[in-house]
C-alpha cells in the first residue's frame, strides 16, 4: 500500500546538506500495524510527515497505493487527505472552538457528505467510543485521554484506510495510553485499517506486528 | 458548511472580547458616517428619473470664452435657439423653453408670497414626466397668461381652496390665471420652480417693456434654459452637428474682440449632481462636495479596515494551529479563505446593526455633528443597499487576514508556532499604524486651526453692534410709520430702517459710482440705511453727520462713506470729503454728508473695501429695533402685535442679529469636523491598544522570564513601548508639515485670520503622544503584572 523508494529530506547548511533521511526504502502492506521507533531527533515524525503528504521529500519516490505521489500539487494531496488518510498527533490538536461532535464532524465537512450522513456516521462513532454523553462538551472540558479518544474519532470517521498516529499516547498516563491502543489494535484487526504509529514505548510496539527502527535518519536492518 | 463558519465565528467573537470590541466599535462608527454619506450619495443619483425618454433629451449649454481667455460653461442658451433647433433640423422632435424671469412677489387678494417661477412652452409636459393633478397637459401652457403651479405653491397661495381659475397677480409680470396643479415629482429634479407660465405671455410682456428683449435675442446666453427631445435612432452626434451649424451665426465674433461661442449638448441624466456650470438651475449637490464627503466616509472606514487587518494578523497566531488542524483533516485553502471571509463579513454586519443603532439614535436626539436626514432608515432599499455594503466591507478588509492564514503549512504550524512567518511581517503592520496616526494627527491640526479661526471670527469686533437687535421685515409698509409705531413701545430704544443686515454674505448690495466724468468707475459695496442706522449699529463718525432728517424719500440725494472709499477717491483728509459728490450710474449726484470708520460690512473672508451707506428708501427691507435689557419673549411679542396690526393676514417673523450672524459663522461646520476627528483619532487609539495587546501577550514569556532574571518594571514597559513611541513619532513627522499646510490653504481663505502658530501644533502633537502612550502603557503593564509563574507553566 505505501511503497517508499530512496527517500531523502534534508536541508541546506552553509555549503552542504544535513539529511534528516537518507535512502529510506520501505514497503507497508495492507492491513499492517507498524510501530517506527527511534530515538529523539532521528527522523520518525519526518517520515510520518512524508508518509502523510504533509511534508515532500527532498529525493526519491513515494507510491501510495502504486501511484506516485510525491510530485501531486497541494489540490490533489488534499483529496487524498479526505478520502484515504486519517491523522492522530501527540497533542491532540483539536479545535478548541468547535464542540466534540462538531469536531469529528469536520472531515466529514470537507469531504462535502450530506448532512443526514454526516449525523448517522458521527452518532456511530460517538456510540462507538462510548462519548454521547460528552457530544457537546468542548475539549478543554475532557482529559487528556477522552480528548485523544476524539482524536482518534475523528482520524476515523471519514473511513480512511491508513491512520497515521505521531506518538498517540506522549502525553497521557499509562493506563489511558493503554485504552488507546487497544483501540487501535481492535481497529487494525475489525476495521482492517492499515495503522502506523511513531512511538518512545516498547510496550506500545508490542501491539503491532512490526516494528521499525529509525537512527540518524535511516533504517536500521 | 456555512452555518459552521458562523458558528465558530461568533464563538471567536465571543472568545476573543478585546480584539471583538475594537473592531466592532471602530467599524461601527465609520460606517455611520458612511451610512450617511450612503443615503446623500443616494439622493444625489435620485434626481430627474421620471422623465419619459430621457436617454433622447438633452439640455443646450453654451461656451464662452472671451478674447483674454476666460472661459465661462453656462447651463443657459440664447431664447431663439430652441426655435431654430426644431424648425431646421429634422433630428430633433421637440424642444421645451424654460425662461425662469417669473420670480417675485405673487399677489392674491391681500396676500404677498414669494414664487420663484419660469415661462415655458407647451411642450413641457411632452418632454419631462411631470404629470397633472388638474388641468389638462395639451392646452394648461398653450393660452398666454395661463400659468401651472406646483401643488406646494398652489397650497402656501390658495390654502384648501381650489386654485383652477383663479387669478394670481406678480409685480410689473402682469395678471395669470391658473390653468393647472402639478402633482408632486416622482422624484428630485433639477427644475425646481414653484410656477410655470405660457410662454406665449413673453410677447406681450415684451412689447410693454415688462421684460427685456430676449426672445429675438441671440447675444443674451443668461436667462434661457433650452431642452431637447431627439428623435428615435437619433442622438448626441446629430445635436452636436446641429448645434455646430448654429453656433457658426457667431463666427465673425472674435475678429472683433469678442468672445468665441460654442454649444454643447448635456444628457438629461447628467445635470444633477450638479458639473457647477454657470446659471445653473436646481439644487443638486456639486461633484465636488459629493466626493469630498465620499472620500473623508471611505478614509474614517480605511481606518477601521486597518485595524482588522491588522489585529487579525496579530491574532493569527491564536488561529494558526487550527488552521493547521482543518487543513490536515482535508480542507483546501479557498475553504479555510473562505471561513475566515465569513467572519470578517460577519463582523461587518454586526457592525452595521450597531451603526444603524446609532443613527437611529442621533435621528431621534438631534445629536448635532452627526446630521441624520429625516427620513425612515429601515426602509427596505435602504437596508438592503446598507446591507450590500457592509459585504463588501468584509470582504475588502477580510482579504488579507484570509489570505495569510489560509496559507499556513500545517506541519509548520502543529510543529512549532514560534516559527511561522506572519504575513508582510512587521513592515506591514507598522505602516498599517503609522498611517492611521498620521491621518488622525493632520486631522486633528486641521481642526485646531479650524477651531481656533470660527473663534476668532465669532469674537472678532467686526466694526458694528449687534446684541439686542431685533430684525424685523418692513412687507411693504411706510418704514417711517412703522419706526414710529415701534418707538412707542417699551423696550425699543431705537429703530433704523435698513437694506439688510451689516456682515450678513448676500446682504451686501453693489453699485458702480465715480467722482466725476472721465474718471474710474469705483465699486461700492452698499446697504441703505436711514437716519439713525449710524446710531443703532455703533458705527462710528469720523466726519461729518449722518444723514439730516429732512431728507427725501423718493429723491436719493445723500451717502455716507467709508475710510476706505475716501482713500480710493483720492481725497486727503476725511473732512475733505464732506460735501464732494459721487455720480451713480452719471445721472444722480450723491452727496456725501458724512464718513465712518472703517468696519467689517462683509464676512471676515473679505478685505474692507470703499463702501457707502445710501438713504435710499426704497430698498430699505427691514427694521433694526434696539432692544431695551429684558424679557426677550415679551418684547417680540409686543412687536409682533404691532407689525400683525400692520400687516393683516400675513405671518410674521423675526430675528435676532447676534443669532442671525452666529447661524453663519461655522459653528456646525465645527462640531460636524470636531465629531470626525474624535472618532478617526478613536480608531487609531484602538487600533493601536488591539497590537500592543497581542504583541504584548505573544512576548509574555520573554517578558517573564526578564522578570526572573531580575528586570524591573519600568526597564521592561520601556522595551514593550518603545517600537510604538517610535512608530508615534514618525507618524507625528508626516504629519506636521501636512496639517500645517493644510492649515495654510484653509487660513487663506479669510483675509482676517490667526497665525497658526507653533504653539497649536505642538499641542495637538503631544496630545496624541499623550493619547498613544496611555493606549501602550495600559496595555502593556498588563502583560508585565502577571506572575511569571503563570506563563512559563503553560508551556
Amino acid at each position: 500500500m505505501i511503497q517508499l523508494q530512496k527517500i531523502s529530506r534534508h536541508y541546506p547548511v552553509g555549503f552542504g546538506k544535513n539529511y534528516i533521511l537518507k535512502d529510506i526504502d520501505l514497503t507497508i502492506n495492507e492491513g499492517e500495524f507498524v510501530s517506527i521507533m527511534g530515538p529523539s531527533g532521528s527522523g520518525k515524525s519526518t517520515l510520518l510527515h512524508i508518509m502523510g503528504l504533509l511534508e515532500e521529500p527532498s529525493e526519491g519516490q513515494y507510491l501510495f497505493e502504486g501511484e506516485r505521489v510525491d510530485k501531486m500539487n497541494e489540490k490533489k494531496r488534499t483529496q487524498l487527505h479526505r478520502g484515504s488518510i486519517g491523522f492522530v498527533f501527540q497533542a491532540y490538536h483539536l479545535i478548541d472552538e468547535l464542540t466534540v461532535y462538531e469536531n469529528i464532524e469536520t472531515p466529514l465537512l470537507y469531504k462535502n457528505i450530506p448532512a443526514s450522513e454526516r449525523k448517522s456516521r458521527v452518532a456511530d462513532v460517538l456510540d462507538r467510543f462510548n462519548m454521547v454523553a460528552k457530544k457537546d462538551l468542548f475539549p478543554n472540558q475532557l482529559s487528556g485521554g477522552q480528548q485523544q479518544l476524539v482524536g482518534i474519532a475523528r482520524a476515523i470517521v471519514a473511513e480512511p484506510r491508513v491512520i497515521l498516529a505521531d506518538e498517540p499516547t506522549g502525553n497521557l498516563h499509562s493506563d489511558q495510553a493503554k485504552v488507546i491502543m487497544q483501540l487501535f489494535k481492535h481497529l487494525n484487526e475489525q476495521d482492517k485499517i492499515t495503522i502506523i504509529q511513531v512511538t518512545h514505548s516498547d510496550v506500545n510496539a508490542t501491539y503491532g506486528n512490526r516494528v521499525i527502527q529509525i537512527r540518524d535518519g535511516q533504517i536500521q536492518p | 458548511m456555512f452555518y459552521r463558519y458562523i458558528i465558530i465565528a461568533i464563538r471567536n467573537l465571543r472568545r476573543q472580547r478585546l480584539f471583538t470590541f475594537v473592531n466592532i466599535a471602530g467599524l461601527a462608527i465609520s460606517m455611520a458616517v458612511c451610512l450617511l454619506v450612503l443615503i446623500s450619495t443616494r439622493k444625489n443619483f435620485s434626481y430627474d428619473n421620471f422623465h419619459p425618454d430621457a436617454a433622447h433629451t438633452w439640455r443646450i449649454t453654451s461656451k464662452v470664452q472671451t478674447p483674454d481667455g476666460r472661459k465661462y460653461h453656462m447651463a443657459s442658451t440664447p431664447m431663439p435657439i430652441g426655435e431654430a433647433l426644431k424648425n431646421n433640423y429634422t433630428a430633433i422632435r421637440q424642444e421645451v423653453t424654460l425662461y425662469g424671469a417669473l420670480s417675485g412677489e405673487a399677489r392674491i387678494n391681500k396676500k404677498k408670497i414669494n414664487i420663484n417661477g419660469a415661462f415655458t412652452t407647451p411642450s413641457f409636459f411632452n418632454v419631462f414626466g411631470f404629470k397633472l393633478a388638474a388641468g389638462n397637459p395639451l392646452t394648461a401652457l398653450t393660452t398666454p397668461n395661463n400659468i401651472v403651479l406646483t401643488e406646494e405653491a398652489a397650497k402656501r397661495l390658495f390654502g384648501t381652496n381650489d386654485p383652477m381659475g383663479k387669478v394670481i397677480t406678480f409685480d410689473q409680470r402682469g395678471s395669470y390665471i391658473v390653468s393647472g396643479v402639478l402633482q408632486p415629482a416622482p422624484s428630485l429634479t433639477h427644475i425646481d420652480y414653484e410656477a410655470f407660465a405660457a410662454m406665449s405671455s413673453v410677447t406681450a410682456l415684451e412689447q410693454n417693456h415688462a421684460l427685456p428683449g430676449r426672445l429675438q435675442n441671440w447675444d443674451i446666453f443668461q436667462d434661457n434654459y433650452t431642452y431637447v427631445q431627439m428623435r428615435p435612432g437619433e442622438g448626441r452626434a446629430a445635436l452636436t452637428a446641429a448645434l455646430n451649424d448654429i453656433a457658426h451665426r457667431y463666427d465673425d465674433l472674435p475678429g472683433k474682440g469678442m468672445p468665441h461661442i460654442a454649444f454643447e449638448p448635456q444628457a438629461l441624466g447628467r445635470i444633477s449632481p450638479s458639473q457647477e456650470l454657470y446659471n445653473d438651475i436646481g439644487n443638486a449637490p456639486p461633484w465636488g462636495k459629493m466626493l469630498a464627503e465620499m472620500g473623508v466616509a471611505l478614509l474614517l472606514l480605511t481606518c477601521a479596515g486597518f485595524n482588522y487587518t491588522n489585529l487579525s494578523i496579530v491574532r493569527s497566531l491564536q488561529r494558526a494551529k487550527e488552521v493547521g488542524v482543518r487543513k490536515v483533516n482535508g480542507a483546501q485553502r479557498w475553504q479555510i479563505f473562505m471561513q475566515f471571509i465569513t467572519e470578517s463579513v460577519l463582523m461587518c454586519i454586526l457592525s452595521l446593526i450597531l451603526a444603524v443603532m446609532l443613527l437611529l439614535l442621533a435621528q431621534s436626539t438631534h445629536f448635532n455633528a452627526l446630521p441624520v436626514p429625516d427620513i425612515n432608515l429601515l426602509n427596505g432599499h435602504l437596508l438592503l443597499l446598507f446591507f450590500v455594503f457592509s459585504v463588501i466591507t468584509g470582504i475588502v478588509a477580510g482579504a488579507i487576514p484570509a489570505w495569510a492564514l489560509s496559507s499556513f503549512q500545517p506541519v509548520k504550524v502543529l510543529k512549532n508556532l514560534i516559527d511561522i512567518k506572519l504575513f508582510g511581517g512587521l513592515g506591514l503592520r507598522k505602516s498599517l499604524i503609522v498611517i492611521q496616526f498620521t491621518l488622525s494627527l493632520t486631522a486633528i491640526i486641521f481642526l485646531v486651526t479650524v477651531y481656533r479661526q470660527f473663534s476668532y471670527k465669532a469674537v472678532k469686533d467686526m466694526g458694528f453692534y449687534r446684541k439686542d437687535i431685533l430684525n424685523v421685515p418692513l412687507a411693504d409698509v411706510d418704514f417711517q410709520l412703522m419706526k414710529e409705531r415701534m418707538l412707542q413701545l417699551n423696550g425699543v430704544t431705537a429703530v433704523a430702517a435698513s437694506s439688510g443686515t451689516l456682515g450678513m454674505p448676500r446682504d451686501a448690495n453693489f453699485c458702480q459710482m465715480r467722482t466725476a466724468e472721465g474718471k474710474d468707475y469705483i465699486e461700492f459695496g452698499y446697504y441703505a440705511g436711514d437716519a439713525d442706522f449710524l446710531k443703532v449699529m455703533h458705527l462710528k463718525l469720523l466726519a461729518g453727520s449722518s444723514f439730516p432728517a429732512a431728507a427725501s424719500k423718493e429723491k436719493e440725494q445723500y451717502v455716507v462713506v467709508n475710510e476706505r472709499a475716501v482713500s480710493v477717491m483720492g481725497i486727503k483728509t476725511l473732512a475733505e470729503a464732506i460735501g464732494k459728490t459721487l455720480w451713480l450710474s452719471d445721472s444722480l449726484p450723491l452727496n456725501i454728508v458724512g464718513v465712518v470708520q472703517d468696519f467689517n460690512y462683509q464676512p471676515i473672508e473679505m478685505n474692507i473695501r470703499p463702501m457707502a451707506i445710501r438713504y435710499h428708501p426704497a430698498e430699505f427691507h427691514q427694521l433694526q429695533l434696539s432692544m431695551a435689557k429684558g424679557d426677550k419673549e415679551q418684547q417680540i411679542a409686543a412687536v409682533k402685535k404691532i407689525w400683525i396690526e400692520l400687516h393683516p393676514g400675513e405671518i410674521f417673523s423675526s430675528e435676532w442679529m447676534d443669532e442671525q450672524l452666529l447661524a453663519r459663522s461655522g459653528q456646525e461646520v465645527i462640531s460636524m469636523l470636531g465629531f470626525l476627528v474624535f472618532i478617526s483619532t478613536m480608531i487609531s487609539a484602538l487600533g493601536l491598544m488591539g497590537v500592543v495587546a497581542y504583541t504584548s501577550f505573544t512576548r509574555r514569556k520573554e517578558v517573564s522570564i526578564r522578570k526572573i532574571l531580575g528586570a524591573t518594571a519600568p526597564g521592561l514597559l520601556v522595551l514593550l513601548s518603545r517600537s510604538y513611541v517610535k512608530l508615534i513619532i514618525i507618524a507625528g513627522c508626516i504629519a506636521l508639515p501636512f496639517g500645517y499646510i493644510g492649515s495654510e490653504f484653509f487660513l487663506r481663505i479669510f483675509a482676517y485670520r490667526v497665525s497658526i502658530g507653533v504653539l497649536p501644533i505642538l499641542g495637538s502633537f503631544m496630545f496624541l503622544v499623550f493619547l498613544a502612550l496611555v493606549t501602550i502603557l495600559s496595555q502593556t503593564w498588563r502583560a508585565i503584572e502577571v506572575n511569571p509563574v503563570d506563563n512559563l507553566r503553560n508551556d
